[in-house]
């Protein structure tokens, strides 16, 4: 381009430059959508509309997605003399800052009948898989404190958990994506023109299930991946079944409360209860040995942690015909899962209530 | 670290930051040799050894070319030492294997049974251009038109210089050495200009031959699977993607050398506005025609010796145009296929130029040359190459994959509008006269624009290949 020099100087130009570039990416930035392989972005949509129809939003990843069934836990507890209306938020992969950053969407909705959040517990860990790291649903949530967090989180790592240098200029690289609005471009003129994929979740669902759906019915749906997961358990049970053996020795081991990002957890009860709200942690049937939660719930991190992945304490949850594969229960498995937690919730957050 | 990428954008800032804190002279190029090497390292730092090996080389024969200048034979013998170490490693690295498993085709088709060797080498990145730099500079030196430089410095930075090393345009020695000599300051640099540059071969590349790339790299693929209009589709799509991709990065080499002080040739001249295949490629990749020009085709007679002659000479150079563009049969072919038509146009070079139908038929008759040229160029097999053509030619068979989306026609609509448009210069004009504060806010909302609209993912270069 033949552009005359002279004039401004370089920094001038560059100042000038940099504030044209931030205001026009920002102004970008709101018009880009929610990420459309994501089934929090349907779900958000449909609580932006319907948030005042519930008191309880749970949040998690496929374990609670799949695992805790609204209408059941609503039975239960109304068995139990409480009423509750409840929206399940669950999405695969999601946990730990990405899914605090929907809880922060969640709070920021509101809903004026909303009285407590139930949380996942999965701990902080930064990283990302890698053929994620280019989509929007794992850029969008870098904005530049969330990003700040991961960076953090990614530097304290030890070196046997991974190559923290690594895993922070990840997330740089995924913040710069995130500012830039990088490939968001026609994504943004489909939006415009009415043209966005069919949503991942209908509202029929959505009225039915409240945001719960099981592996039967991705299945059902012609879902390969569910049916493969499926296929694969059944191949290996040998190897399920000793890896909850194996669960129930790592859970007594002792925990490494300092491995633990506890200032973040704290910022994720407080920015909950600073609305005035309930914050109920959930472990799932998982096979994950979690004993550093549970030390650090001896010393009354959480405000209430229900944890269920103890296949000595649930042994029917870990039996082979209440899951559909190792990580998600089947259908009668959630219905036993929603309905424990209804109990436990009943015993230990709203008996004393009025 | 490509060109599109953040990380190269970092590198670049310290490259060019630094660069402008360091005194004028040695410590400026010294810094810019480590950034080159760097650069380079990052790819594959195994194969810095050849740069440094070339680099020595040239710089060792160019001094024995200055010490031996009135002898004859040690001229020619030190040319010849340049040749077999630059065009060997060359040789080596890109047609070892190659050669081997297509000679060992052509013994079985005689009826010999040869099981071929092959290395499985990885092609070093960007040889293919610093290879016909180092060969320029000795052969300049050997012929006089250009004095050996005594700074290995200077001429280390010559051939390693990082933007221009991988990709291009390639710059000869004479274009480059004297920059060196004076003192670059940053009152003298064209920076606004460098920096839309850089940002015109961004958009180029990043916006559009990687979102063009999606419906080639389909169609392509598997040719035979689409309908002919899909195939007519996706090669006006390459001919778009491989020039915004190639022209891109010349562009963002040009700019950030710009940014540094240094002026690279041009290598693009609206080639898709040309009449012939001739003038496409005198409008195109214009440093390595200009290359062959200067140190295969003159030498061998150019066109002073006849037709037949120049007509040899003229397939010659395109058959070695097309080995350059990599090692397969689908590059010599099309190198042969471009070769026989520029014969056919000089051998009728001349007759009804000025006859309406050759002004108005000139543009699509070189369209479908190209098209059908790059089509050869694209795929991987000849037997794809022939689908292809076929599909092409509406000959193909029942088509069983999806058209790709109907505004792909738009896209390239668009992108001749915009070629058309840009190519009269009048926006020079137009831009010199707005207020710079303008031209600067406007640089900044271009960004803002251009990031969303790239392609998903990074996309190599096509031209690193070579």
């Amino acid at each position: 381009m033949a552009v005359a020099e002279g004039g401004p100087g370089a920094t001038r130009a560059l100042m000038l430059a940099l504030l044209a570039f931030f205001l026009g990416t920002a102004g970008v930035r709101r018009c880009v959508p929610a990420p459309d392989d994501f089934v929090v972005s349907d779900k958000l949509a449909w609580y932006a509309e319907h948030a005042a129809d519930y008191d309880t939003v749970i949040i998690g990843s496929s374990r609670t997605y799949r695992g805790l069934v609204p209408a059941v836990i609503e039975r239960r507890l109304e068995r139990l003399g409480h009423s509750a209306r409840i929206f399940n938020m669950g999405a695969q992969g999601l946990g730990g800052f990405e899914q605090q950053h929907v809880i922060e969407q969640v709070l920021e909705l509101g809903g004026e009948h909303l009285e407590r959040v139930v949380i996942e517990e999965r701990g902080w860990p930064p990283f990302i898989p890698s053929f994620n790291r280019k989509t929007q649903r794992a850029v969008g949530w870098h904005d530049p404190l969330d990003t700040v967090r991961a960076v953090a989180a990614s530097l304290r790592l030890s070196p046997d958990e991974g190559d923290s240098t690594e895993l922070a200029l990840m997330h740089l690289g995924m913040f710069a994506r995130w500012i830039g609005n990088y490939g968001q471009g026609w994504r943004i003129v489909r939006h415009q023109i009415g043209r966005d994929p069919e949503p991942l979740m209908t509202d029929a669902e959505f009225a039915e299930h409240a945001g719960w759906r099981s592996l039967e019915m991705e299945q059902a749906a012609g879902d390969v991946g569910a049916t493969r997961r499926r296929e694969l358990f059944l191949e290996q049970l040998s190897e399920y079944e000793t890896a909850v053996k194996l669960l129930r020795i790592e859970n007594r081991q002792e925990g490494d409360r300092d491995a633990y990002d506890l200032a973040s957890l704290r910022r994720q009860i407080a920015s909950v209860q600073s609305l005035g709200l309930d914050v109920v942690h959930v472990l799932p049937p998982g096979l994950d040995s979690t004993p550093t939660v549970f030390a650090l719930d001896a010393d009354g991190a959480f405000p209430l942690l229900i944890a269920f992945n103890n296949p000595a304490k649930y042994p029917r949850l870990y039996r082979p015909e209440m899951r559909f594969d190792d990580e998600h229960l089947a259908e009668n498995g959630a219905a036993e899962l929603s309905g424990l937690f209804a109990v436990a919730l009943h015993e230990r957050l709203l008996q004393d209530e009025p | 670290m490509l060109f599109t990428e953040a990380l190269f954008i970092a590198f670049f800032l310290v490259a060019f930051g630094v660069h402008w804190l360091l005194p004028i002279g040695r410590p400026r190029r010294a810094w810019l040799l480590a950034c080159s090497y760097v650069f380079y390292a990052g790819w594959k730092w195994e194969f810095l050894g050849l740069i440094i090996a070339s680099t020595v080389l040239d710089y060792s024969v160019g001094l024995a070319l200055a010490k031996h200048r009135e002898s004859v034979n040690a001229r020619r013998w030190l040319v010849a030492l340049s040749l077999a170490g630059n065009l060997g490693v060359l040789g080596f690295f890109k047609y070892y294997d190659f050669f081997v498993v297509e000679g060992a085709a052509l013994l079985g088709f005689l009826g010999f049974d040869v099981e071929p060797t092959t290395l499985g080498l990885i092609l070093p990145v960007g040889i293919s251009f610093y290879t016909f730099q180092t060969l320029s500079y000795t052969i300049d030196v050997a012929r006089g038109r250009l004095e050996a430089t005594r700074n290995l410095l200077d001429f280390a930075l010559f051939v390693a210089f990082f933007p221009q090393l991988v990709a291009g345009p390639i710059v000869r020695a004479s274009e480059f050495l004297p920059q060196l000599m004076g003192d670059r300051v940053w009152g003298d640099v064209a920076w606004r200009a460098s920096a839309w540059r850089f940002l015109s071969g961004w958009v180029k590349k990043a916006c559009i031959a990687d979102n063009v790339a999606l419906v080639t790299d389909a169609v392509y693929g598997d040719p035979g699977a689409y309908d002919a209009t899909s195939m007519w589709l996706a090669a006006l799509l390459y001919a778009v993607q491989v020039y915004a991709d190639f022209s891109g990065y010349t562009d963002m080499a040009i700019g950030t050398a710009g940014l540094l002080g240094f002026r690279l040739p041009e290598n693009f001249n609206y080639p898709y506005l040309s009449k012939s295949l001739t003038e496409l490629w005198q409008r195109w990749h214009m440093t390595l025609t200009t290359w062959f020009r200067d140190y295969v085709y003159i030498p061998l007679g150019g066109n002073r010796s006849g037709p037949v002659r120049t007509y040899v000479n003229l397939f010659s150079i395109f058959l070695l145009c097309g080995l350059w563009h990599g090692a397969g049969i689908n590059y010599i072919v099309w190198g042969i296929f471009n070769g026989v038509f520029l014969i056919v146009e000089r051998a009728f070079r001349g007759r009804g130029r000025n006859s309406l139908i050759l002004r108005v038929l000139g543009h699509p008759y070189t369209l479908v040359l190209w098209l059908a040229g790059l089509t050869i160029f694209r795929t991987t097999s000849m037997e794809n190459a022939s689908a292809a053509l076929k599909n092409l030619a509406f000959m193909g068979g029942t088509p069983t994959a999806e058209a790709p989306h109907a505004a792909w026609w738009l896209a390239v609509l668009g992108f001749t509008v915009i070629h058309l448009a840009l190519a009269g210069n009048w926006w020079h004009k137009i831009v010199r006269r707005l207020p710079l504060v303008v031209v600067d806010v406007a640089y900044g909302l271009a960004w803002a624009i251009a990031l969303p609209f790239a392609a998903a993912d990074y996309a190599p270069f096509v031209y690193f290949q070579f």
